[in-house]
């Protein structure tokens, strides 16, 4: 599904990915840890088109993406749950849900995938008139991926959606990630609920400073000593 | 006297809303501070002069094909000098000190073009609407009425645009959440482009009024470009329902005090407004605080 060959990024003279290289199988659920400041979040919206690589090549079901406006990249089928959420909060949850599906023309299937939106997220359904910044923050995460999911994405990428919610939610997240990925989306997963994304995850890749650091499936990472101490230690089981 | 100079403030207020309301879409889309923002309103009354003089038009039609032009012209600008700054600063600070250079530097260049192609004589428009119109104790020329007709109409087309049309959803996602529509793969570029082209058409309504209340000339920009930043902050960076208000209150305030305190000081009295509605709320009426 994607491929991902060193990759270096920079932000000005800040180069934040020096040689990333990972790839995503159709049906996976990949996750991405690592640190504050690793590179998680650049490397996703690279993958989407939002930032540009100095080097380094992205394929998307073996075509050749890196470089292209993330339009494109959105309309060949992936999809980005922003870090934050970034929900519009001056629009209602149905007008951001709509926004998910712009680049579709599709209008029957669009209200078929908005029926399926509020069947997995019920309460989306209850506040379709209100604005998306009167919602909670688990709220905003579930119409953040709501929106997500509106472009039909055959690559659905979440980066931190676990961030600053409390565990029962971030529990019901996980699930509805599986669910997701049962129903037949691929998943690249950035978290730095390290605990929570390796048992989701079939496979998964620690990042640090700007690199690759260790890489295998998520059941080995959670038994390694070392991703136990540096990315497992201080976190209480989720 | 209180109906009558009312009405006029309405009329001073409508040209201010339509000011305002260009300049107001840009910075609410881009948070780009457009200060050749008069000059785009300057160049536009000169092209509707332009047009009728040429063509012998009617002002009526002279207007919308004036507006299609300096849309046109708008977008341009801001493919060929501002883009390329925006895409080629790292950081943020950097990217509006230049952008804020750029936009000065806009301003000279537009006026002195507009000093060499039409030269500094002041130009009246004629609206071609004749007559006074008396409703009650109201007396007012029937051009002023159109002032408010033509500021009604534009108001609600775009209000008809931003909320009615798709590029009118992903131009207010782009202004409520920068990353949110870059995540969801809205081309910022298109979008802003489309944005300036819509500030040019409003700003080039606002010149060709005031061309036919005062008259046009080279030098008209500066007092609108003032004013758009006085009402944006008085109703509210970027909110569209603050520059209509603003604009109307700016209008009204001027006109009142002009009238009933001291004509010489007017504008202090539209300062003494802003100040008191920035002590009450700092992000001004219709202003989100800053989250
Ligand atoms: N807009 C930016 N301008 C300059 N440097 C940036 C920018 N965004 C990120 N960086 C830098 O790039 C590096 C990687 O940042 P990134 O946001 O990708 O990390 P992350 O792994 O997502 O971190 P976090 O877990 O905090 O979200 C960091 O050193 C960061 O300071
Ligand atoms: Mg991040």
């Amino acid at each position: 599904m994607l491929e991902v060959s060193v990759l270096r990024v920079a932000y000005g003279p800040i180069v934040a990915l020096h040689e990333v290289s990972l790839s995503v199988a159709a049906g996976e659920i990949v996750t991405v840890i690592g640190a504050n400041g690793a590179g998680k979040s650049t490397l996703l919206k690279t993958i989407c088109g939002i930032l540009a690589p100095l080097s380094g090549e992205i394929h998307l079901k073996g075509e050749r993406v890196s470089g292209r406006r993330s339009a494109d990249i959105v309309r060949r089928g992936v999809a980005l749950v922003p870090e934050g959420r970034h929900v519009f909060p001056e629009m209602t949850v149905r007008e951001n849900l709509d926004l998910g599906a712009y680049y579709r023309r599709d209008s029957g299937a669009v209200a078929a995938d908005l029926e399926r939106v509020l069947t997995i997220f019920p309460i989306l359904r209850e506040r379709l008139r209100q604005n998306g910044g009167s919602l909670s923050g688990g709220q905003q995460q579930m119409l953040a991926i709501g929106r997500a999911m509106m472009s039909r994405p055959e690559l659905l990428m979440l980066d931190e959606p676990s961030l600053g919610l409390a565990p029962a939610i971030v529990q019901q997240l996980g699930r509805i990630i599986r669910e997701l990925n049962a129903a037949g989306a691929t998943i690249l997963l950035v978290e730095q609920n390290a605990r929570m994304a390796l048992r989701l995850a079939d496979r998964a890749y620690v990042m640090a400073t700007g690199r690759v650091v260790r890489s295998g499936t998520g059941a080995e990472l959670l038994a390694d000593p070392s991703v136990q101490a540096s990315y497992l230690g201080g976190h209480p089981a989720a | 006297m209180l109906a009558q100079q009312i009405a006029n403030g309405i009329v001073l207020g409508s040209i201010y809303a339509l000011s305002a309301l260009g300049f107001t879409l840009v910075f609410g889309a881009a948070r780009i501070v457009n200060f050749a923002y008069g000059e785009i309103l300057m160049i536009g009354a000169f092209f509707t002069v332009a047009l009728m003089g040429a063509l012998d038009i009617d002002f009526f039609v002279a207007l919308p094909v004036a507006m299609v032009g300096v849309a046109a012209l708008s977008a341009v600008l801001f493919y060929v000098a501002l883009r390329p700054v925006m895409k080629s600063s790292h950081t943020s600070l950097q990217a509006e000190l230049q952008i804020i250079l750029v936009t000065l530097g806009l301003l000279y260049l537009l006026r002195e073009a507009a000093v060499l192609i039409w030269g500094t004589a002041p130009r009246p428009i004629e609206m071609g609407v004749d007559g006074i119109v008396e409703i009650g104790d109201v007396v007012m020329t029937t051009k002023r009425l159109v002032v408010v007709a033509v500021m009604g109409v534009l108001v609600l087309g775009l209000y008809l645009l931003l909320y009615r049309t798709r590029i009118g959803k992903a131009l207010r996602a782009i202004a409520q959440n920068r990353e949110g529509a870059a995540a969801i793969g809205l081309d910022a570029d298109r979008i802003i482009a489309f944005v300036f082209a819509i500030s040019g058409a409003m700003a080039c309504a606002a010149g060709s009024l005031l061309g036919t209340l005062y008259a046009v000339e080279p030098a008209m920009g500066g007092p609108p470009l003032l004013k758009a930043f006085v009402i944006v902050i008085f109703g509210g960076l970027g909110s569209v329902p603050g520059a209509i208000v603003g604009g109307l209150a700016i209008g009204l305030i001027e006109t009142l005090a002009g009238a009933y305190v001291s004509f010489a000081f007017k504008d202090v009295f539209a300062f003494l407004a802003l100040i008191a509605v920035l002590l009450l709320r700092p992000a001004g009426l219709f202003g989100r605080p800053a989250s």
